[in-house]
């Protein structure tokens, strides 16, 4: 019943990409009454294996004697091929068995572009796409992560969606099922209409959603009564210490994009950025205790033999015992030789001494996010960091030696005229000159500066959520301008294919409707929306034109604050009159303190208690 | 400080993780088994242990080795057993001894692989008697040439190809015994810096040679080479006129 693929696997590139047999790879003997549990990553093994969530929830699934997750990821084109040809099914990588004989499907939503692998590894799972299409013995399909907080783009394709943070939910969906299973007369819209009571448990088969003829949304309302709340609350854990975390993580073969061990510090983010999503629906902040923390470090490093290690959180350095953190990583770790690489610094507060710790052991590229140009815009967006900052710390670092620096901005931020795109320029020409600043024999030759600019989309639970995404012309408009600006021969500028921008844009803030355009776009043939060399953008405008749906509609106005949109029923604990409030604000260009310095009353510590919280 | 010689074996599952993979996955093992090697200087110091020569990916093995510099001599029953216990299914450390801190490197003692290949043809009638004889005939080929890839010169954008004659690498090529339908066969080929022959380039070579040998055989032919199977049975180095392992051939 397994799928057979020794024959394949010399046939494709890096076979270890399937083997499932990775250091801390669960692996069970298969029980009557134990849940099969399918934990698929919609994007490649490498991706996949980088994800934190998928290394907690496997774990955590795995340590429950009668559950037994297992793991999928979109398989490489060279294998989709052989797979397809050979007609045989997509299987899950620690039994090989193919995805319908699992009772759970679950998906992480990470990026907006990765919907169509969703589709993809379905279809080569020869399970039903859409929701209504599936029947008693096929597998629930379970979806949950940041992308989660607005699904009604991929609705139509999920049985149950998860809001909020999975550790405990998760459980009590799949316990509620071994509970049902046991009476054999149970059924799957009987157990849909039981998982709806647990709270964060969405069931978009429960709603209906009517529209203007404008093309808004006039009502979301639930089809009967008493199918759960109609309104949905997230789920969070309230005390990060007592929340399961792994001592061990999956140790992949081959390299990953992040391949070591990483310890999740804290959740939520005290600054509010206005254009972040994340700093919205993962509040309120949550903290792991030092001690918490070194005692997994330790864990995770025995267990794994990984010789690095690094800090994940939306800024590392707003933790608040980071330096003793820090110093305490190389205290331990100096004798076996372990690297500390330490993501989303911070330029405020980030200091010499920090960097000359890291570099102790291993020296890492430096990364800035000024985000904007322009003190002006940085205060719209309310990134609170100013030039001097920058320049400063940019000084520090060559100084130390450093000439390979990172700059990462947006580009199609509300208000943004190009006096602030040129101010990108501007402040790269004085990062340069800080280089130049600095007498040759005490600074290192070839420097290089590389700009990256994304493009802004606007994202569902954020104060810009109402705004308009500037159009594709613009962004090509935007892109020149800076690129032109920019011809040094020390300065390198990327900047992402505006057309993916587009797409995105469209299904982060989309409705219910867009799961037709999905589907269309997937029947086209799109998959790897993601990736710059497999995106296919024609397609999706074809699809979106044969579903007549504009794209215009969702990207490019100024939705009203009375609109209703398409999240309207989920709560993330952020109240809207806070995301108008913030709004308004950014428009005056008026900065809101982060959340240490002054309680901004966004309303989250009324919905929810924490521990080793700020609220 | 001590240098330890190592013989593992690299089987099942694991002929399809590269040789990049292996060095990964014996570090991150020796940390998990609590064993310290040396490691280098430098900015990005490096655990101390080199391999003899690379595996293809897809070839098993019961003779690789490995040499690691410890900081600290432990009896080698006991660094054995530590890293077999975190060492996944299908490599599995064989034997092993400490030697002289400045003996030879396992690359440049590496001389010669033997192999035994399995293969499966497309007919699965096939005369042993014939299959003889058309080794021989390949064999006593006056040259065996092979395409290989020449080094890129610095800026050079286009690849170059240089054509090398591989026969006085064979040392010994021979058709064993047939098992349920594969035709096993033993290769002992030059291998390392003096020379190099990779098993699966022989049956490439050898699958021409009959492809030209064809119109000349009145019996239908098996073209076709449905499947190859590769183990590497061990590894030596020249003393004295006779072949040794890399472990015996340490005084």
């Amino acid at each position: 019943m397994n799928v057979q693929i020794d024959d394949l696997l010399l046939k494709v590139e890096k076979p270890a990409r399937y083997l499932g047999n990775e250091m801390n790879s669960a692996h069970k003997d298969l029980k009557d009454g134990m849940v099969r549990f399918a934990f698929a990553f919609p994007d490649t093994y490498e991706i996949g294996m980088s994800h934190l969530g998928m290394q907690i929830l496997y774990h955590l699934l795995n340590e429950q004697e009668d559950i037994f997750c297992e793991r999928v990821f979109s398989p490489n084109e060279d294998m989709e091929s052989l797979l397809r040809e050979n007609e045989r099914s997509l299987f899950a990588l620690e039994t090989k068995a193919p995805l319908k004989v699992f009772d759970f499907i679950g998906f992480t939503l990470q990026y907006e572009l990765s919907y169509t692998n969703i589709l993809n590894i379905l279809d080569m799972g020869e399970i039903p796409l859409l929701q209504k299409d599936r029947g008693e013995g096929d597998p629930f399909v379970i979806l949950g992560g940041p992308c989660s907080y607005n699904p009604e783009p991929i609705a139509d394709f999920a049985d149950i969606i998860v809001l909020g943070e999975g550790e405990e939910v998760i459980l009590e969906i799949v316990n509620l099922y071994k509970e049902m299973k046991k009476n054999k007369k149970w059924k799957r819209k009987g157990f849909l209409k039981e998982a709806s009571k647990i709270e964060g448990v969405y069931i978009p088969s429960h709603f209906a959603v009517d529209y203007h003829m404008d093309g808004t949304v006039k009502e979301i309302r639930l089809i009967e009564e008493h199918m759960g709340s109609k309104f949905l609350k997230k789920r969070i854990i309230e005390d990060l210490d007592e929340a399961y975390y792994p001592d061990k993580i999956l140790v992949p073969y081959i390299d990953t994009v992040h391949n070591r061990v990483v310890l999740e510090i804290f959740r939520g983010c005290i600054r509010g950025c206005r254009f972040c999503q994340a700093g919205m629906i993962y509040r309120p902040v949550r903290e792991r205790s030092l001690e918490k923390l070194k005692r997994m470090a330790h864990d995770l490093l025995q267990n794994t033999g990984y010789e690095e290690i690094s800090l994940a959180s939306l800024s590392s350095g707003d933790y608040t015992e980071i330096e003793a953190l820090i110093n305490h990583l190389i205290e331990i770790n100096q004798q076996d030789h372990i690297g500390v690489s330490l993501p989303s610094l911070r330029l405020d507060n980030f200091s010499k001494e920090m960097i000359e710790e890291i570099q102790k052991v291993r020296k890492t590229g430096l990364t800035f996010a000024p985000e904007a140009g322009t003190q002006r815009l940085r205060d719209v967006i309310n990134k609170n960091i100013t030039e001097k900052d920058l320049l400063t710390s940019a000084k520090e670092a060559f100084e130390m030696g450093y000439n390979n620096i990172k700059l990462y901005f947006m580009i199609g931020l509300p208000t943004e005229t190009d006096e602030d795109i040129l101010g990108i320029k501007d402040l790269v020409y004085k990062v340069l000159n800080q280089y130049h600043g600095i007498p040759k024999e005490k600074r290192a030759g070839g420097l290089k500066i590389t700009v990256s600019t994304s493009t802004f989309v606007p994202k569902a639970f954020t104060p810009f959520q109402w705004e308009e995404q500037i159009s594709l012309q613009e962004i090509h408009r935007r892109q020149t301008l800076l690129k032109e600006s920019l011809a040094h021969r020390s300065i390198n500028y990327n900047y992402h294919d505006g057309k993916t921008s587009i797409v995105e844009g469209a299904f982060a803030r989309g409705d219910r409707r867009l799961s037709k355009v999905l589907h269309r776009a997937f029947r086209l043939g799109c998959k790897f929306d993601g990736w710059g060399d497999r995106f296919n953008f024609q397609k999706w405008m074809e699809a979106f034109h044969l579903e007549d749906l504009p794209l215009k509609f969702y990207n490019n106005r100024i939705r009203n604050y009375d609109e209703i949109l398409p999240w309207e029923h989920f709560e993330i604990g952020v109240d809207k009159s806070y995301l108008i409030k913030e709004n308004e604000k950014a428009k005056s260009e008026e900065v809101t303190a982060d959340c240490r310095l002054n309680c901004s009353g966004c309303g989250v510590n009324q919905n929810f208690t924490t521990k080793r919280g700020v609220c | 400080m001590a240098l330890l010689r190592g013989k593992f074996s690299k089987t099942d599952e694991m002929k399809y993780i590269s040789h990049l993979d292996l060095v990964r996955l014996f570090h991150r093992v020796m940390r998990r088994a609590g064993i310290s090697p040396s490691y280098t200087q430098g900015f990005n110091p490096h655990p101390i242990i080199s391999f003899a020569t690379a595996l293809s990916l897809g070839v098993e093995s019961k003779g690789e080795y490995f040499d690691v510099k410890l900081n600290e001599e432990i009896p080698f029953q006991e660094f054995k057993e530590k890293i077999n216990e975190h060492l996944p299914r299908g490599i599995e450390i064989l034997e092993g001894k400490y030697i002289d801190l400045k003996e030879d490197s396992l690359m440049s003692m590496v001389e010669y692989s033997d192999y035994e290949i399995a293969l499966e043809f497309s007919s699965e009638e096939m005369d042993e008697l014939l299959l003889n004889e058309w080794i021989n005939g390949f064999l006593k080929q006056e040259t065996i040439m092979i395409t290989r890839k020449k080094k890129k010169k610095r800026r050079q954008r286009h690849q170059e190809y240089k054509d090398v004659d591989i026969k006085p690498l064979i040392k010994t090529f021979v058709f064993k015994r047939k098992h349920e339908n594969s035709f096993i066969f033993d290769t002992l080929l030059v291998t390392g810096s003096k020379g190099n022959l990779k098993p699966e380039d022989l049956i490439i070579l050898f699958g021409n040679y009959l492809c030209s040998q064809d119109t000349s055989l009145e019996k239908e032919f098996p073209l076709e080479i449905k499947s190859m199977k590769i183990m590497r049975k061990d590894l030596y180095h020249e003393v004295d006129g006779e072949l040794k392992n890399l472990i015996d051939a340490v005084k």
